[in-house]
């Protein structure tokens, strides 16, 4: 998929951990995994605005376009 | 949950009767076979075309047996748990191809038999023929199997694009 999740970076910036991040935004560890992953197929704004608002950043600090 | 067992129930009888009827004329009818499509002739009588007849009636009965057998498969998979699975598509669709096929090869026996008439005992009636309905019927339901398993896919990749939205 053409779309990278970059969330590994941002979380090791704010020495965060997946489990801490998956409780503040109220989501699974499991699902915050798929993400992380680029398993996903979609991400949902809500979701994306709790994690932008949990760790203090804009969306493309998380999610990045490369050609393939 | 109910309509479920019952619709199993139905295709396993179904299933069964069906085989049945192909242990009969395969392995009890050739002792006590005279007759075929209504003619009443010896078997040492018949010519190319009455065993054309019957090895194709043979051939699409076995067909609709095959067919049936995977609409079972599609029914036990639905009793154990409402699925829409690739197992249950997979089988559906099977299932409508071999109920075409078999109604195709019915349709092809129906017309030699016509051909036959008119040109061997030049002799032809116009009449209502059930069964000519019930094969077009069959072709209709397998067609629907199809699509239905069609649907079914769509339905399904549906169903993991929206698991896999975070």
């Amino acid at each position: 998929m053409s779309i990278v999740v970059n969330l590994n970076n941002v979380l090791s910036e704010r020495n965060l951990k997946s489990k801490e991040l998956a409780e503040m935004i109220g989501i699974t560890e499991a699902n915050l995994s798929i993400l992380k992953s680029g398993k996903a197929k979609a991400i949902r704004f809500s979701t994306l605005e709790a994690i932008c608002k949990a760790l203090d950043c804009q969306p493309a600090d998380i999610l990045a376009y490369e050609k393939e | 949950m109910g309509h479920t067992k019952l619709f199993k129930t139905l295709i396993d009888i179904l299933f069964y009767v069906l085989c049945l009827g192909l242990f009969v004329l395969l392995f009890l009818g050739p002792k006590g076979l005279n007759s075929i499509a209504q003619e009443n002739k010896f078997v040492q009588e018949w010519d190319v075309i009455s065993w054309l007849i019957l090895v194709m009636s043979t051939v699409a009965y076995v067909l609709l047996i095959i067919g049936v057998k995977y609409l079972k498969n599609v029914a036990s998979i639905m009793t154990n748990s409402i699925s829409f699975g690739p197992s249950v598509q997979i089988n559906l669709r099977k299932s409508g191809k071999f109920l075409i096929f078999s109604s195709l090869l019915n349709f092809l026996t129906f017309a030699l038999i016509f051909v036959k008439q008119i040109v061997l005992d030049i002799s032809t009636e116009i009449t209502f023929d059930n069964n000519l309905l019930l094969q077009i019927f069959i072709t209709i339901v397998g067609l629907y199997f199809i699509i239905q398993s069609d649907i079914l896919k769509m339905t399904f990749n549906l169903k993991s694009e929206n698991d896999l939205t975070i």
